[in-house]
């Protein structure tokens, strides 16, 4: 007669074993595998980040669950693709590593398993890391929850990931899927690649493609002069191909000697959960105030999220004004396949020597933004490698049509109207200076928000709730203060010439009054003719008084 | 909410509109526009992709 106890037991010990977090625990899980040794996984920039993530001071993982055969779609696309042909016979299956901030013991999660509701166990639940069978390149898709959202630090572009383990039904909330380059499949610029489209995928529906399928879709139609698998990289025009592949539009955006405008850029399409590709030059520290490449490779990285730490913003350029909440952005939060999820990069002021024209370096020294990184040096050492940013690609929707820099242009004019013209004349009196935040934002999303917003009056809610709006809205909000002022509505779906500008919102009684009076003593035809035609709608608007 | 009585209000908007009529509010506005010129042209100059780098075949 069989036991049937022990042989549940045994299914229970080759399904899966438990283990306490500590940095030494995962360094064992991840080496242990056929193909793999402590030496090789020892080296990882990722042990790291690990170590900080997991540690007291982050999000404090106290225990470990490793499911031991876990099939992961991206990887087995993968193995399809490549690995199978090789003659070493490398496995199809993954490795799961689950972690939690509570101490869980063996006898408490076999309860879980035979019944027993999951909310604690959902509670303490941090994510995953997904082991592939690779002698190096082991960390595959890892959904790892971000820390707490405040009022510094900003993960828009993330969304929630359901995981099915032993039939338990747990979820990771607000993160982003990350894995490394396998260096076969991908390089770095497919793994952001990967990493962006499991946002834009659910943002614009689309498919999601696996690293393999991303690697050639990018070279089908501009194949390199070298082979594409095992692939060592795509170009910049690859890449651009590639959002192509997947329905979207990549707008290219530089930025390089604006900090600002670059800021305000990658702010204005995050806030929407877009993330971004940034293409990224690496320097040595050690070489400066000379700019010294690191190698001559380039490196991409997804840009996830953003932080709020300069608390005041800052005047927009010389010429302008204008205070946007973007400028305040002091780090950003990037896939970097080589360091790992949400890594920060912050923005850094230093000097370089200018170079002449036959590219050497002269006696004189100017500043120079760059974003400092966590990667590695060939000595192993994390700190001496910055970066300076060449082009951003932003995917879109291939609706969304309307630039930001035409919609910031409109900002700035209307903000130089209220705050050069009006106040200064002492026709308005604002408590401070207005705070302006430009996005992109649906039309869903916007009247979720003035449904729930009790500063407007009942009438204008109930106006704007009943009101068409395009899918797409470039949103600019104004704050004097912490008081909401007014915002600007543009159609981003619209063509660029003529005025896109929907309509305002106006959440000040004395804006709106002086506002309206001041746009209808405006004769529009004795007006510059440089004035953006949206700028015109805008005055149009008040003009023609449909404030109500 | 307006933190200033009706008639307050009122009379600071009419001045505003009247300032607006006038040479020198008019030629503020116009010169506000030329401020918003140069400021496009810096943005597009700054926003411009260098696209001889773009096209290095450069693998990453």
């Amino acid at each position: 007669m069989i036991d049937r106890s022990l042989c549940i037991e045994a299914f229970f010990m080759e399904s899966y074993f438990l283990k306490q977090y500590t940095i030494d625990n995962l360094k064992e899980i991840l080496s242990d595998h056929d193909y793999s040794a402590s030496h090789l996984i020892e080296d990882k920039t990722h042990l790291i980040y690990f170590n900080d993530y997991f540690s007291d001071l982050g999000v404090g993982a106290q225990t470990m669950i490793v499911e031991n055969r876990y099939i992961d779609r991206d990887y087995l696309e993968d193995f399809s693709g490549y690995y199978i042909r090789c003659f070493e016979d490398y496995e199809r299956s993954c490795r799961r590593i689950h972690f939690f901030d509570q101490r869980i013991t063996d006898d408490e999660f076999k309860e879980y398993i035979k019944g027993k509701t999951t909310d604690e166990l959902q509670d303490a639940y941090i994510g995953f890391v997904t082991v592939r069978p690779l002698p190096k390149t082991i960390i595959g898709r890892t959904c790892l929850s971000t820390y707490k959202d405040d009022d510094r630090r900003k993960y828009p572009a993330t969304r929630t990931y359901s995981v099915n383990l032993f039939g338990l039904s747990l979820k990771v909330d607000n993160t982003l899927a990350f894995q490394e380059q396998d260096r076969v499949a991908s390089a770095c610029a497919t793994s952001a690649l990967w990493s962006v489209f499991q946002a834009t995928g659910k943002l614009f529906e689309h498919s999601i493609p696996s690293p393999v399928v991303i690697t050639e879709s990018a070279t089908k139609q501009i194949p390199l002069d070298s082979r594409s698998l095992p692939n060592n990289g795509l170009t910049a025009e690859q890449m651009a191909y590639a959002v192509r592949e997947v329905g979207l539009e990549p707008l290219s955006i530089s930025a390089r000697g604006n900090t600002g405008l670059l800021k305000a850029q990658l702010y204005a399409y995050l806030k929407s959960g877009i993330p971004l590709i940034m293409i990224i030059d690496l320097y040595e520290t050690k070489a400066l105030p000379s700019l010294s490449r690191f190698g001559n490779e380039r490196h991409a990285v997804a840009v996830t999220g953003f932080s709020l730490g300069t608390p005041i913003p800052i005047q927009y350029s010389q010429h302008s004004k204008l205070l946007l909440k973007s400028s305040r952005i002091d780090k950003l939060y990037v896939h970097d396949d080589q360091v790992g999820p949400f890594a920060r990069m912050e923005f850094k002021n230093v000097n370089v020597k200018q170079r002449d024209l036959t590219g050497e370096d002269t006696n004189e020294e100017i500043p120079l933004t760059v974003l400092d990184s966590s990667l590695r040096d060939v000595e192993g050492s994390v700190g001496d490698i910055f970066t300076i940013w060449d082009t951003v690609y932003v995917p879109l929707y291939h609706k969304i049509r309307i630039p930001f820099q035409s919609v910031l242009l409109n900002a700035i004019y209307i903000d130089g109207f209220i705050n050069e013209i009006l106040t200064k004349n002492k026709f308005l009196n604002l408590a401070d200076r207005l705070v302006w935040d430009v996005y992109l934002i649906t039309v869903n999303d916007l009247k979720n928000e003035i449904r729930e917003n009790s500063i407007l009056h009942e009438d204008k809610r109930i106006e704007l709730l009943l009101t068409n709006f395009p899918k797409y809205i470039w949103r600019a909000s104004s704050y004097s203060g912490d008081n909401q002022v007014l915002d600007l509505l543009f159609d981003a779906t619209d063509i660029e010439q003529g005025s896109y500008f929907e309509r305002p919102i106006l959440y000040n009684d004395d804006v709106e009054i002086v506002m309206t009076a001041a746009c209808e003593g405006i004769n529009i035809s004795s007006l510059s003719k440089k004035i953006p035609d949206s700028v015109i709608g805008i005055i149009d608007w008040f003009k023609n008084n449909k404030t109500k | 909410m307006s933190d200033k009585n009706d008639t307050e209000i009122e009379i600071l908007a009419a001045a505003a509109k009247e300032w607006v009529e006038s040479t020198s509010g008019m030629s503020a506005l116009n010169d506000l526009a030329e401020k918003v010129v140069l400021i496009s042209e810096g943005m597009t100059k700054d926003n411009q992709i260098d696209q001889v780098s773009l096209r290095k075949p450069v693998t990453f």
